[in-house]
């Protein structure tokens, strides 16, 4: 017990030296997430994401806040974002992106890909 | 139907590759079908528990939670299939030393046994929380065709282990000395990709922001979204635009992987030296 407790206390003393560490980020996040992020709502209907191109700033955090309104579960699925993420039914999923490159990231949903198709387009 | 069977086969080809792969090699282990079978359901009881916790949580939270289960799920399942391949590759050593003397005798170590379970479980468990999760949600959506896509699922996973049954007869079909090596080349590689998935992921988070810079581009050769390039990134591991940390996770699997069965051959090779020592006395 005494060695959790030890490494729970490291645990909280590395993160209020190093206020930077991946925890402390994301309670940042989760707090201010509109002063630093860019935050883009994507609408999942009939298995039709809309906007299905969606144009985000270059080099900036980006949140896609993704509103399932299907009642089937989607999976939001992208080799060129490096992501997978499943989309419960009714429910909004929330997908952090890391800055990223101009270009475009095409991404689908996997289990209704003839329709669910859409790309981030990051522009400089 | 032809959907969901769809859905669900192209979600159970990885197991299926792995199983397959592992029910063919695997074949000195007593009773291996019994532990592959139970494998299976730890696995799914595992996607089943985790499937009803994804569901509880009332929307997804804007952290990373989810994100980093799936990446130490991954991180698991490239250890224990790594494992494997090094056992395979040692299995497979000491089956050639000892071919036409003790051939018929199975291996019967705790070990190989232990191991079977957990990479079939492993396996499963990193698919089976999706499946789980879409046949739920199907289920409780359409609840007056739910035969039709009863039938779909049905088709789907009968698709999914005819291509592991398929998978396992072809393998067994190729010469026993290359069966092992091909097992053993295909496990690393499965490893690797999935080693350097996972470290796409965390660079795609931000959890890691070093070498995050795509190493090249073949995006305009073979897509990510093409089916050479998704069954390409089944077995290989292939990514249009892999970021230094992939491409580094990627080679460091594989190389450790190596070391790891060179370091168990030599020991298979002291193994075999006694083995001639007892044919002497004998």
């Amino acid at each position: 017990m005494n060695l959790i407790r030890y490494v729970y206390c490291l645990f909280l003393f590395v993160q209020t030296i190093h206020p930077e560490s991946a925890y402390a980020r994301n309670i940042l996040d989760a707090q201010d997430s509109k002063k630093h992020d860019v935050v883009v709502e994507i609408k999942l209907q009939n298995h039709l994401f809309s906007p299905a191109e969606i144009y985000v700033p270059a080099h900036k955090k980006v949140t896609l806040v993704i509103h399932n309104l299907d009642p089937t579960v989607e999976e939001f699925d992208s080799p060129p974002l490096k992501r997978e993420k499943l989309l419960k039914s009714n429910s909004i999923t929330h997908i952090i992106l890391a800055p990223l490159m101009p270009g475009r990231y095409d991404f689908i949903g996997e289990f209704y890909q003839d329709t669910a198709k859409g790309a981030v387009i990051v522009e400089e | 139907m032809i959907k969901i069977a769809l859905v669900i086969f192209r979600e159970m080809l990885e197991i299926s590759l792995i199983l397959g792969i592992v029910s063919a090699a695997t074949r000195s282990v007593k009773n291996s079908g019994v532990y592959i079978v139970s494998g299976i359901m730890v696995g799914f009881i595992c996607s089943a528990i985790l499937a009803f916790f994804i569901t509880r949580l009332s929307s997804s939270l804007s952290g990373y939670g989810e994100e980093m289960i799936d990446v130490a799920i991954i991180m698991i399942t490239v250890l224990v299939v790594g494992t494997m391949a090094i056992w395979i590759k040692n299995a497979g050593t000491k089956f050639n030393t000892q071919l036409g003397e003790l051939s018929a005798q199975s291996d019967n170590s705790l070990y190989a046994r232990i191991m079977l379970v957990l990479v079939v479980a492993s396996t499963v468990f990193r698919e089976g929380t999706e499946i789980v999760l879409f046949i739920h949600a199907i289920a409780s959506a359409y609840t007056l065709e739910s035969t039709d896509y009863a039938v779909g699922f049905v088709i789907g996973m009968t698709a999914g282990v005819g291509a592991a049954l398929a998978i396992s007869y072809g393998l067994t079909k190729i010469a026993i000395k290359y069966l092992f090596s091909l097992s053993f080349v295909l496990l690393s590689l499965v490893s690797a990709s999935l080693a350097s998935e996972a470290a796409g992921m965390l660079t795609a988070l931000g959890v890691v922001d070093i070498l995050n810079m795509p190493i090249w581009d073949s995006e305009t050769f073979i897509s990510d979204f093409s089916l050479v390039g998704r069954i390409l990134k089944m077995l290989i591991g292939y990514n249009a635009k892999p970021n230094g940390l992939q491409v580094i996770f990627y080679f460091a699997t594989l190389l450790f992987i190596y070391i790891a069965s060179k370091l168990g051959a030599a020991k298979t090779g002291t193994f075999k030296g006694k083995g001639q020592n007892v044919k002497i006395t004998r």
